[in-house]
């Protein structure tokens, strides 16, 4: 598996350099979709090493070579999680380091420790449940056709962090009694329950993909 | 005991059918698989290496069932070559490395820098600035350097200048004089098996018409030159097929056996049996 891991890294590299440098610009200008743009690149990177996997038919060569079926597949998710916490911690901590460095840190809005530790682990939730979510398509399916599935999983990330703003905005008047807490937990129960369900299902999508 | 054995293999796709193939690969010796293209022959490497699954029949290579669950202690003996290196293309000869020492258990990085200086390839160059000869000889050199005892060679020298073609050709001899070393190469330039095979298989339209000793296959056949009146005077079943040029004369294949003592015939190479097979099986 390891092999399986520096081999993505590897054909990643260029992408990880650009995709930090556009993160870095993104948060220290503090820009509303710095949040989204992180969780983004965290999810379509995984999808970039399936394009050149099947740019180079590298899955041709895998099946020849001694990998189990659960290490292609787990490797992959692996790059996805990697990728996922590079780029959510590099985001946040140069989020952190521009506000310490300009004395900011208690005046710039929703960076209170707590709350920011939350918003970071939600953060790692939403990404983990889109990785969830796409990684069977991709192992099914090529590059290709699931470019489709890249777009709308786009648009739902969008969706989805523009309702989790709405909602913090109006909780306290219209949920007062949920917190930011419970919110919390369910994303991570869903993070993990969908994580759970996609690991079997992409060996299935895999092995019947290679059938 | 074998290195490869396959019983009475089938694989059916929508558009073709490789059709109850048997044949063996004793340890120690080159076996080359020949045919047209679209004949089966990588639809056989994929099934032996366990890549798609058989309709039918068993595989086993070196003494483990492709379909076993320790088939992939099989493959850390198994060096592959296919008709492309399909290695990323922003990834360097030691990258590749790197990938592969942690591939395979025995992986000799020694080895396989000796191999790079060997072929003189450029180990920080990217793959996708290599010439076509340099990728199959990176693939080659991953192949060769994880102490395999078999090589499974899919089209490995096709498309190479015959240069590049003929030092490929002495490394794989050489892998061979190892006792325990064997081959299975399939390709359609029959001159390449020629100079390393010890038997030949024979692929066409998903059947297998032959599998024999080299040797003893020309043995069996002679290339007959004469009139078109000499040919026709032959028992039909020893003449396999015959050319009949615009000027009267005849070339035909032979079985000696089927053939009058008296009569003269050129030992055949195995194109020409390949050829006239495969006529006579288009004819049929």
């Amino acid at each position: 598996m390891k092999a399986l891991i520096r081999k993505d890294f590897y054909v990643l590299k260029k992408q990880f350099l650009l995709f930090a440098v556009i993160i870095l610009v993104f948060r220290l200008g503090n820009m509303p979709a710095s949040t989204l743009i992180s969780i983004f690149y965290a999810v379509m990177l995984p999808s970039s090493a399936f394009a050149y996997d099947d740019l180079c038919h590298w899955d041709t060569m895998e099946l020849m070579l001694p990998y189990s079926t659960r290490q292609i597949v787990l490797s992959r998710y692996c790059v996805g999680w990697l990728s996922m916490l590079f780029f959510l911690t590099f985001g946040w901590l140069v989020r952190f380091a521009a506000a310490w460095a300009c004395g900011l840190f208690d005046v710039l809005p929703g960076l209170q420790e707590v709350e920011d530790v939350r918003a970071f682990l939600a953060e790692v939730a939403i990404a983990a449940i889109f990785l969830a979510l796409s990684m069977p398509i991709y192992f099914r399916f090529d590059a290709e056709k699931s470019r489709a599935f890249r777009t709308l999983m786009i648009v739902l990330i969008a969706v989805i962090i523009g309702g989790a703003v709405s909602f913090m905005t109006v909780r306290d008047s219209a949920f007062g009694d949920m917190s930011l807490g419970d919110g919390f937990a369910v994303l991570s129960l869903t993070a993990v329950a969908l994580t759970a369900a996609s690991i079997p299902l992409s060996v299935l999508a895999w092995r019947r993909r290679h059938r | 005991m074998d290195a490869i054995t396959l019983s009475h293999l089938t694989k059916v796709f929508r558009d073709f059918t490789l059709d109850n193939v048997t044949l063996s690969v004793p340890e120690g010796t080159v076996c080359g698989l020949v045919g047209e293209n679209g004949a089966g022959k990588t639809t056989i490497i994929r099934l032996l290496m366990g890549a798609i699954r058989p309709n039918a029949g068993e595989i086993s290579v070196l003494g483990h069932a492709s379909d076993a669950p320790d088939f992939r202690e099989a493959k850390e003996d198994i060096g592959i070559v296919l008709d492309e290196a399909y290695f990323p293309e922003v990834m360097t000869a030691l990258q590749v490395g790197k990938v592969m020492r942690d591939t395979y258990r025995r992986w000799d990085m020694e080895q396989f820098t000796d191999y790079l200086r060997r072929f003189e390839l450029p180990d920080k160059k990217p793959f996708k600035e290599y010439s076509r000869g340099m990728r199959m000889k990176l693939a080659i050199s991953v192949a060769l350097s994880h102490h395999a005892k078999l090589l499974v060679l899919d089209e490995a020298t096709a498309g190479l200048d015959p240069i590049i073609r003929d030092e490929i050709i002495e490394t794989f001899r050489e892998f061979t004089l190892q006792d325990e070393h064997s081959i299975l190469i399939s390709s359609h330039i029959v001159s390449d098996l020629e100079k390393l095979c010890d038997s030949i298989a024979f692929l066409h339209r998903g059947k297998l018409l032959f599998c024999e000793e080299k040797d003893r296959l020309l043995d069996q056949y002679g290339i007959f030159r004469g009139t078109a009146e000499q040919a026709d005077s032959l028992l039909p079943e020893a003449v396999v097929g015959r050319e009949d040029s615009a000027y009267g004369g005849v070339r035909a294949l032979v079985r000696r056996d089927a053939a009058p003592s008296t009569l003269t015939l050129e030992r055949p190479t195995v194109e020409d049996v390949i050829l006239f097979t495969v006529k006579e099986a288009k004819s049929a």
